[in-house]
């Protein structure tokens, strides 16, 4: 799964990041944070100056997500509808 | 505030007069679709600039409004193809249970509503969808809810036409 290390790391001390960081947008990279950001823009771009093009994680410090919802695609109902 | 009308027209069905009527049937078969074309970001077309790396040329095809998707999503392969790689993930919920998704971060752009962007869109596969034209065009994206809460969607069923503000 991708972006599994920074995710664990990021469950693991959200507590903690809550503290420290809540709704600042984390970069973390592996079991590193490299930086806490007041905007999603502000630490991707951090990210590809540090890091380049590898993958790296960038989330924002939240108690807890909102689920994604894709009933269309997740139902096959796209397919349906247009084949 | 801008306002984009669209009509699906039906090659065979004509009005009284010389021009083809807006068809509510094709707009109710194709639904709300626009073109897109997906780039690399500002900060990764900087970054392979300033280390001499070719950017990725953008990709385009088409984009079908889902008022059902919380996100907006782009067919994995394409932003792939861009080099791109994932800068988070998100669960969505199915019927066999939640399942885990790549986010990406890129340039939309949306020629049809004179609107371009940055945002983090979900990879998902959109392998086979195709609007049944002549020739047939790929859907490359969903437009979901993320960027249609900034906008107006009017969606005339029975006219065979829909509108957007941005």
């Amino acid at each position: 799964m991708a972006l599994e290390p920074e995710n664990n790391y990021f469950d693991t001390h959200r507590a903690e990041l809550l503290k420290q960081h809540r709704n600042e947008f984390v970069l973390i990279h592996g079991d590193d944070v490299i930086g806490a950001y007041a905007t999603f823009d502000a630490a991707y771009t951090a990210g590809v100056q540090a890091l380049g093009i590898e993958p790296f994680l960038v989330r924002q410090v939240l108690d807890r997500e909102p689920p994604a919802q894709f009933p269309a695609l997740m139902l096959g109902m796209l397919s349906a509808q247009l084949s | 505030m801008p306002s984009f009308h669209n009509y699906l027209f039906d090659a065979g069905q004509h009005g009284p007069g010389p021009h083809p009527m807006p068809s509510a049937v094709m707009f109710s078969a194709h639904g709300a679709t626009t073109p897109v074309i997906v780039s690399v970001p500002p900060a990764v077309e900087n970054y392979l600039n300033n280390a001499g790396q070719p950017v990725p040329p953008p990709s385009a095809g088409l984009s079908l409004v889902d008022t059902g998707a919380s996100q907006t999503c782009v067919h994995e392969p394409v932003l792939k193809a861009l080099g791109l790689q994932p800068s988070g993930t998100i669960q969505s919920g199915t019927a066999a249970g939640p399942v885990t998704t790549s986010l990406y971060f890129i340039r939309l752009a949306l020629p049809g509503l004179m609107w371009v962007g940055d945002l983090q869109v979900v990879g998902v596969d959109l392998s086979g969808q195709s609007l049944p034209t002549d020739p047939p065009q790929d859907i490359v994206g969903l437009i979901g809810r993320n960027l249609l809460q900034n906008w107006t969607l009017i969606w005339n069923g029975v006219g065979g036409h829909w509108s957007i503000s941005t």
